[in-house]
């Protein structure tokens, strides 16, 4: 008898709270994996498909790309965490992240850089993680990089809008190239953070969360991990509630006793469940170490039409100022559609329709920078989140820098002025100014407006108990059994786009799993 | 209202916003928030009789009164341009349906600033009168000083406008004048891939 034909198309089989059976449910697998995200989705498929078996919980819900409506407010209310307004506590960096069945990767822009070998370096001198090479990284990166159809972008994924990024760092000398990204046969939507609504882009969402399910992972949507089982120093199992999204009504709640606990909730969600439950702090670290790649969204008005939104969301990288010494920043060229872009408006009144009216003639790109590690998610009395970043004071050069070398970028490659992203109405109208604008950039809080699309470092990796929170292995230090496979473990701001990062690490820890099933699982 | 009525409303929100703490209050400066029960003040408050607009149920009387003064201010749409006019977007029923979502101690935090907004005018704006009874040009004029102001202020203007502008550009209607064509699959035909073949081992 031959298997049956595979539909791509056909849902995916989720349990989410329409379709639970209510009331307490309970569950022995082997490993329970919290988030269905980069790490989480990873993790899940390389467990199961050594034959472990593996519940995946994700808080988010499930939402088929047939639901994608390519209406960002829409989307971001639908797919990110707190419907797109998690913030700091001060207010002036959005935090971004997905919450839906796998998580930032269906909302990310599609960028895929490897770990830089500077910050590797640094991982390995001053962190201990002696494994984490480029060399010995190599064939992890590899891996997922053949599995998600990474590729660097061709010359029709390069839209007008990161020509201009490439034509003004070549007017200027600076060095610039095509990012990577996972995506096949990119329909150029110029929709990547709102979710690809045709299946271009390789998130988890139909690479690795259906292939987990495939290899007979059990996935649980709608279902909020609230403690983590724990036996002696032993993690075994996780305790959740499966509740609906509209009504706020938990539906039912989830006893998933396990060997191994995996938490991949990302930098924000895991610390606040360690410390919710006390778990996994003699260092103190859990929550510290916060970094977010402070982003500055800096646009520009050209004398003709460039229509921005339209292909690839990310098309080119301007890397001259990668390496620490030279900066440590990077600029891409990136542009979102005009129902997200009217929330960067310069002004109000005239100068609001004058913005709006010219969006078609502006281009944008966005600076990462190579941040301290400096901001704490920490839990409130009341169960809350709180994030506190603040800049740096060492990082106000850099984040001068970029915004001093992006207007010159934009300057270079024609623009007629180029538009601060400061809370006050801030134009830069020539070449001229741009030192005056920038020396007087400060710290103060609502000065400029920052996107974090990366957080990350709340549950650092090191081989020094005392000043962090997991072993290189991705096993916490303080419990047996407990693991975690997110952002949260970079030691330090590693300045590109995460996600290949932690897809390695997921596949790196999920190995390192399966090594020991012995001793674990009671198997070979 | 007169002077001693001023002054203690001043001093009522001067008040309010100590415990707040400043940091807390300043987080309202993003995506939202939105006014509790709050504002019952004299002055803050809709004209009476004043029929609500259809599909507007959050908004307690006060942030609706604000917002419809808000809206033509900070989005003059139609007006000397070719934008579809505000009157023809449901601008205040999406904001709506955005305080819906709203935690309460936000909004609380958010009805405090529309608070010292509105009495504001009369003392940091100098314009001796409150936010709703302004004409137009100094409206403008008084939230661009908001606008350009300390960082409460600037916050809770960034949290207005944002508010304003994602409630207005959202609607389809208004993409047209500025020549953004919206969603590019469906109409596109572009078929959907899927999910991806699982990797031979």
């Amino acid at each position: 008898m031959s298997a049956p034909e595979r539909d791509p198309l056909a849902p995916l089989n989720v349990t989410t709270a329409r379709n639970i059976e209510p009331g307490e449910q309970k569950l022995d697998v082997d490993v329970v994996i919290v988030g269905s995200g980069a790490g989480g989705s990873v993790a899940a498929y390389e467990l199961a498909a050594a034959g472990r078996s593996v519940a995946l919980l994700e808080a988010g819900p499930y939402v088929p790309s047939s639901e994608f409506t390519e209406k960002y407010p829409e989307m971001m209310e639908l797919l990110y965490q707190d419907r797109g307004a998690q913030t700091n506590t001060t207010g002036d960096v959005v935090v971004l992240q997905g919450k839906c069945l796998g998580g930032s990767t269906v909302v990310n822009a599609a960028v895929a850089f490897r770990t830089p070998d500077h910050i590797l370096e640094h991982w390995h001198d001053d962190f201990g993680l002696s494994d984490m090479t480029p060399e010995t990284l190599d064939p992890y990166f590899s891996q997922v990089e053949g599995r998600l159809g990474i590729h660097e972008n061709l010359p029709h994924e390069i839209s007008l809008n990161s020509q201009l990024l490439v034509d003004g760092c070549n007017n200027l000398g600076f060095s610039s190239k095509p990012v990577s990204r996972n995506i096949r046969n990119c329909a150029l939507s110029g929709f990547c953070i709102a979710g690809c609504a045709s299946d271009r882009k390789q998130s988890m969402l139909v690479t690795y969360i259906p292939w987990a399910i495939e290899a007979g992972a059990q996935v649980f949507c709608d279902t909020r991990a609230t403690e983590i089982l724990v036996s002696g120093n032993r993690a075994n199992g996780v305790r959740a509630r499966t509740v609906d999204p509209k009504t706020g009504q938990t539906v039912a709640t989830l006893t998933v006793n396990s060997k191994v606990v995996i938490l991949a909730g990302g930098a924000v969600q895991t610390p606040l469940l360690l410390l919710q439950n006390g778990l996994a702090n003699s260092s103190g670290m859990v929550g510290k170490n916060f970094a977010c790649h402070p982003s500055l969204g800096i646009l520009a008005e050209f004398p003709r039409e460039i229509n921005g939104w339209r292909g690839a969301t990310v098309g080119t990288y301007c890397d001259e100022f990668e390496h620490p010494d030279k900066g440590g920043y990077i600029f891409e060229g990136a542009m979102t559609g005009a129902d997200f872009m009217a929330l960067f408006s310069p002004g109000i009144g005239d100068a609001h329709i004058r913005y709006m009216t010219n969006l078609k003639n502006t281009a944008g790109m966005i600076s990462l920078i190579h941040d301290r590690n400096v901001g704490e998610v920490r839990l409130t009395e009341d169960g809350g989140k709180e994030i506190h970043y603040g800049i740096a004071v060492e990082d106000l050069p850099t984040i001068r820098d970029c915004l001093r070398d992006g207007a010159r970028i934009f300057f270079a490659a024609g623009a007629t002025r180029v538009i601060v992203p400061s809370y006050e109405p801030i134009m830069i109208e020539s070449v001229d100014q741009i030192d005056a604008v920038v020396d007087r950039l400060t710290l103060a809080p609502l000065t400029m407006h920052y996107t974090s699309y990366h957080p990350q470092g709340t549950c650092r990796m090191g081989s020094d108990p005392a000043n962090s929170v997991v072993q290189p292995t991705g096993e916490t230090h303080d419990v047996d059994g407990l693991f975690i496979a997110d952002a949260s473990l970079f030691p330090t701001s590693i300045m590109v786009n995460p996600q290949v990062t932690v897809y390695t690490l997921a596949t790196l820890i999920a190995e390192k799993i399966n090594n020991r099933a012995a001793e674990l699982f009671g198997a070979n | 209202m007169d002077k001693h009525e001023i002054d203690r409303t001043i001093s009522n929100i001067a008040r309010d916003l100590v415990p707040l703490g400043r940091r807390r209050f300043l987080r309202t400066g993003v995506a939202a928030a939105a006014a509790g029960a709050v504002l019952t003040q004299t002055g803050c408050s809709p004209a009476p009789g004043k029929p609500r607009p259809t599909g507007v149920s959050i908004m307690n009387d006060v942030e609706l009164s604000m917002f419809e003064r808000l809206v033509p201010v900070i989005l003059p749409a139609g007006v000397e341009n070719d934008l579809i006019p505000v009157s023809r977007v449901p601008v205040l029923e999406n904001l709506d349906k955005v305080f819906e979502h709203f935690p309460t101690k936000l909004r609380n935090d958010f009805a405090t600033g529309l608070k010292l907004f509105h009495y504001g005018s009369i003392v940091l704006g100098l314009h001796l009168k409150t936010f709703l009874s302004l004409d137009d040009e100094a409206a403008l004029a008084y939230c661009r000083r908001w606008e350009s102001g300390n960082d409460i202020q600037r916050g809770l203007m960034g949290a207005i406008k944002q508010l304003i502008f994602m409630s207005y550009w959202r609607e389809p209607v208004t993409w047209g004048p500025i020549g953004y064509e919206g969603p590019f699959t469906v109409p596109n035909g572009v078929p959907r891939l899927g999910n991806q073949p699982r990797p031979a081992t």
